[in-house]
């Protein structure tokens, strides 16, 4: 039976290693059969916004670009904190397709229902 | 494994965290029973790819190490379509 796994980042491109991990362990999950959302925060909530992936990659890594869309292409769900997106001024007009935001009662209500939360940093 | 596989992925250059949906891609367009053979050159897929398979159900019909950092993989792509429970 598949899982719901929930894997947090917390970096944007000011560590592109750890702003692409969660989404290559995210990838791994959805073509695993898994369902798996990735829980953005802090700067990290910048990469579900139009555009700012692109210019981001990690030293032997695929550019974050390109397996966000790739994570996203197979079924994977983004969410970004509103508790973060709200300072920075991002809304949901600013956002990639397949990106939401959410509150921190989402994230619970994913949580207590038996998700499985991972933290890669 | 000797006998044929009917398709095969040249997967060398992909990392332990990106082999696995490459596969799965690899895996998309044969028809069930269908043997894919996936050659790998980084050792950590030794332990993925299985996992990879006991997770989705696709059976890894065989493996060998070519040498110490090359591995191939025959797959047997599943009877029903790869999809979440």
């Amino acid at each position: 039976m598949a899982k719901h796994i929930l894997v947090n980042c917390v970096h944007g491109r000011e560590d592109a290693e750890r702003a692409t991990l969660p989404f290559i362990v995210g990838n791994v999950a959805a073509t695993a059969d898994q369902q798996c959302t990735v829980f953005l925060t802090a700067e990290a909530v910048r990469i579900a916004t139009r555009g700012y992936a692109d210019d981001v990659q990690a030293h032997g890594m695929k550019p974050l670009a390109e397996v966000l869309q790739s994570f996203l292409a197979n079924g994977g769900v983004v969410w970004a904190c509103g508790a973060c997106t709200g300072p920075r001024g991002i809304t949901e007009a600013d956002l990639i397709p397949g990106a939401r935001i959410v509150t921190a009662v989402n994230l619970v209500e994913t949580l207590a229902g038996g998700a499985i939360p991972l933290n890669l940093t | 494994m000797s006998s044929p596989a009917s398709h095969f992925l040249d997967a060398a250059g992909e990392a332990c965290g990106t082999v696995t949906p490459v596969i799965r891609q690899a895996l998309a367009p044969l028809a069930p029973g269908e043997l894919l053979e996936v050659l790998t050159n980084d050792p950590a897929t030794r332990a993925g790819v299985p996992a990879w398979c006991r997770l989705t159900g696709h059976m890894l019909v065989d493996s060998r190490e070519d040498d110490a950092q090359r591995t191939r993989f025959w797959i047997r792509k599943k009877d029903q379509p790869s999809q979440p429970a």
